[in-house]
């Protein structure tokens, strides 16, 4: 670990934001990559026992419950849906590990154009990024250029 | 039979007229000075005198001839009457109260009466002239005169006669009153023929039933007034008892107008038969197949021998073949395949002697191939002896046709609320379809937006840059590749010809590897193409681009669902049943159930989900569609290969398509 501050990333599909991955390794900070929901679950949990912290999370909608090395041993198992694991996700955050916004800033990314994940959102008060916006002002660049003050060079790990 | 007959017609008398062709007419007097004061009951076979009439001229039994024709008709002989007919100015006695009898608008002859204690009595010459008239209804009219009803049938319980006539109630308002009413009428109605006799015919019937039977004999009453008869029926009916229970019955009715009255009245005499339960059955049977020709639904009965014993009129304008051929040839003919009646046959014999929605294809006397849907059993006697078989079909070709359209299952016909949320799906599938679209091509354009701005910001080096641009060009390659396969999806989804050529597919196969180099970097994953095989089995005539897209699916599907680590393998097998390409991975395991409905349009497994929440279920049925289109199949096996369980898709082409066997 190199001792600076990082920002949780929850996506199964980096190849889509490695963009956002030079953005805030170039701002300073290192990347921690979780690529599936119980992943990003045990990072939460940690943030809530304190035992680690992250500048800002940015989760996708629709990332993948478990890992698929994990999926393809679990024989005929119920599996939760995948469509809302990062609604989950955030819910978990806020509600039920109760970790405030000033802890722990969240944006949320999404290609769903749906109310449901946008209601959800709303009522977590959580900023929600579509991730192919027009201007840099709608896109999560924003949100990340306002949360994330640039403190040094790039560095990554990838969890999950 | 004369009390009767009077009766019916309310009569004071009822005489019988002979003419020329020896028909006999019934005429009767409707004289109000006799009207029914006279209450005159004959005996069969009394003494003869007093006046018949021929041909609308008097009997005279004191002229020779007509004592002579008396005895022809009646085999009696009989001698003249007692009583002048005539006084010598030519009117009636005075002493007796003449009755003119008319006939075809003439006087005809007088029945004479005489009055007594102030009630009208005929004089016993007239009463014995009636006694003929009575003797000669028994002999010989009965027989010839439809209208008149056999004294067995009157007295029949099996039947239940009541007669009626068309009246003013003292209201003023029409109305159909029984006059008669006969033991079977007291049977069937479970009441005194004398209760019966005076009510108004609504009563004797079903609610509803008097209002129905009216309007349905409308016309027969037109007709006889118009005639002066009129049959209608058998028509089934329900008849009040007198405990206001219904009677199930079957009516035939005879309607008679007497038009030598005025004005004419109008007789309905109704025949009920209580229906038995066979009866009622059978009618049901008949309206049911009645039904089922309405619903387009055929039924048949064939022998042990398949040939055809009875069947609707369905049967013959779905099959198209007319009744007497469909009598002489063995029902095998119906089918596309002749072996499915003996197989359709066996299948009942194991369940119990029917089958239920069973589909088969079948085909017309043109040679037209259709599908039917339908239910088979197998007829026994009474020693279970297997005697034949008997079906109902419909022809669901536009059903199947439809399903298929919309992508479901073929094989069955799917109840209406299936094939609507069928119709729902689809229609939320061409939502989805574009909302999929949409999904695929925002992240990697997005993607690219990004990195671009990140560049023009100075957030990334130049060297950063080199490193991210095969990612961010094989992002736009592959939406680029998306919206280009549009087209051609279209094409083959509107099963448009498209041109073919010789494709290679090893060729493909390497440029599909390179597309994916980068997500086979991310995931740890490599792909080895045996391009001497495929070189030696498989070179397709077809449309490179479509069936690039049919190796871009299969390797993005083998991608998705591989474990890390990994190796996906693409490579040309001959098989007895064709030449195959094939492309395995060793990933996430597919239930051998699933592994046909994978290519279903919208399917994905849960664990499929669960790993990979970006799918949409339509990679798969792409390929599927694409390769029908080259006259390919494709099916999904798992196979074991160096101790490890592999997901594998088998492309069978066609054999001509099939490419030379180097070496061979």
């Amino acid at each position: 670990m190199s001792g600076r501050p990082r920002v949780l990333i929850v996506d199964d599909q980096m190849g889509g934001l490695l963009w956002l991955l030079d953005l805030i390794q170039n701002r300073g900070y290192d990347v921690v990559i979780a690529t599936n929901e119980e992943a990003a679950r045990e990072r939460l949990r940690a943030i809530k026992a304190a035992t680690e912290e992250y500048a800002m999370a940015v989760i996708d909608v629709m990332v993948a419950v478990k890992d698929l090395t994990q999926i393809a041993a679990l024989d005929d198992q119920f599996f939760e849906d995948s469509r809302n694991t990062g609604i989950r996700l955030c819910q978990l955050a806020r509600h039920d590990l109760q970790i405030p916004a000033e802890q722990l800033p969240i944006a949320c990314l999404t290609a769903r154009e749906d109310d449901e994940v946008r209601n959800a959102m709303r009522e977590l008060e959580i900023p929600l990024f579509h991730r192919a916006e027009y201007t840099s002002s709608d896109s999560i660049r924003s949100f990340v250029e306002e949360q994330l003050p640039a403190v040094g060079t790039r560095s990554a790990d990838t969890l999950g | 039979m004369v009390e009767r007959l009077s009766k019916l017609f309310d009569a004071g008398v009822v005489t019988l007229l002979l003419n020329e062709q020896e028909e006999l007419h019934l005429s009767a007097s409707t004289n109000s000075r006799i009207g029914t004061l006279g209450q005159i009951v004959y005996k069969r076979g009394e003494g003869l005198s007093g006046h018949i009439f021929q041909s609308g001229r008097a009997l005279r039994l004191s002229n020779t001839e007509d004592q002579q024709e008396v005895f022809r008709l009646t085999g009696l002989s009989r001698t003249g009457p007692r009583l002048s007919d005539w006084n010598h100015e030519g009117d009636p006695p005075v002493q007796f109260l003449g009755v003119p009898m008319h006939y075809g608008g003439q006087i005809a002859g007088i029945i004479r009466m005489s009055r007594e204690e102030g009630r009208a009595q005929f004089t016993i010459e007239d009463q014995r002239a009636l006694q003929f008239f009575a003797d000669i209804l028994g002999t010989a009219v009965a027989p010839r005169l439809k209208i008149l009803l056999a004294e067995s049938m009157l007295e029949s319980v099996a039947e239940g006669i009541a007669v009626s006539r068309w009246e003013r109630s003292p209201e003023g308002r029409p109305m159909s009153r029984i006059i008669m009413a006969n033991p079977g009428a007291e049977t069937l109605l479970e009441r005194d023929r004398h209760a019966i006799e005076g009510l108004d015919a609504r009563e004797i019937y079903g609610p509803g039933e008097y209002e129905r039977l009216r309007q349905v004999l409308r016309p027969a009453v037109d007709i006889a007034r118009r005639e002066g008869h009129a049959e209608y029926g058998p028509i089934l009916s329900r008849m009040k008892r007198a405990d206001q229970t219904m009677a199930p019955v079957t009516i035939s009715y005879r309607l008679l107008t007497n038009r030598l009255v005025q004005p004419p009245t109008l007789y309905i005499i109704g025949l009920a038969r209580e229906t038995s339960q066979v009866e009622l059955m059978a009618e049901q049977h008949k309206r049911l197949l009645e039904l089922l020709g309405a619903m387009r639904i055929a039924y048949f009965r064939a022998d042990q021998a398949g040939i055809t014993q009875a069947s609707t009129s369905t049967d013959c304008d779905i099959s198209g073949y007319s009744p007497e051929e469909l009598s002489v040839m063995p029902r095998t003919h119906l089918y596309a395949d002749p072996t499915t009646p003996d197989q359709l046959l066996q299948r009942a014999r194991e369940n119990q002697g029917h089958l239920s929605r069973v589909l088969v294809q079948m085909r017309r006397k043109n040679g037209e191939r259709f599908w039917s849907e339908g239910d088979l059993r197998i007829l026994k006697d009474p020693m279970n002896r297997e005697i034949g078989s008997e079906g109902l079909y419909r022809d669901v070709t536009d059903r199947i046709r439809l399903q298929g359209f919309i992508n479901l299952e073929t094989d069955r016909v799917l109840s209406d609320s299936e094939l609507f949320k069928g119709l729902e799906k689809d229609a939320e599938f061409q939502l989805d379809y574009l909302s999929s679209l949409s999904h695929q091509l925002q992240t990697p354009l997005g993607s690219l937006l990004e990195t671009l701005r990140n560049f023009e910001r100075g957030e990334i080096s130049q060297k950063l840059l080199q490193l991210r641009l095969p990612y961010v060009i094989g992002q736009t390659v592959v939406c680029t590749r998306l919206v280009r396969n549009l087209s051609y999806m279209d094409k083959i989804l509107r099963r448009e010809p498209f041109e073919k050529g010789r494709v290679s597919l090893v060729k493909l196969a390497i440029q599909t590897k390179l597309d994916f180099v980068h997500l086979l970097e991310e995931r740890g994953l490599d792909i080895r193409i045996d391009d001497e095989s495929i070189e030696r089995h498989v070179l397709v005539q077809g449309h490179q681009e479509m069936l690039r897209q049919v190796l871009v699916n299969l390797v993005d599907n083998a991608i998705k669902y591989s474990l890390p680590h990994t190796s996906i393998t693409i490579r040309g097998r001959r098989w007895p049943e064709g030449n195959a390409l094939e492309i395995s991975n060793e990933g996430l395991p597919l239930p051998a159930e699933d592994r046909e409905r994978i290519f279903q349009r919208g399917f994905r497994t849960l664990a499929a989900q669960a790993a990979v929440p970006h799918g949409t279920g339509l990679g798969l049925w792409v390929v599927r569609r694409t390769l029908e289109a080259h006259g390919a199949t494709i099916r999904c096996l798992e196979v074991l290969e160096g101790g490890k369980k592999r997901v594998l898709f088998r492309i069978l082409f066609p054999h001509p398509a099939s490419g030379p066997r180097r070496g061979s």
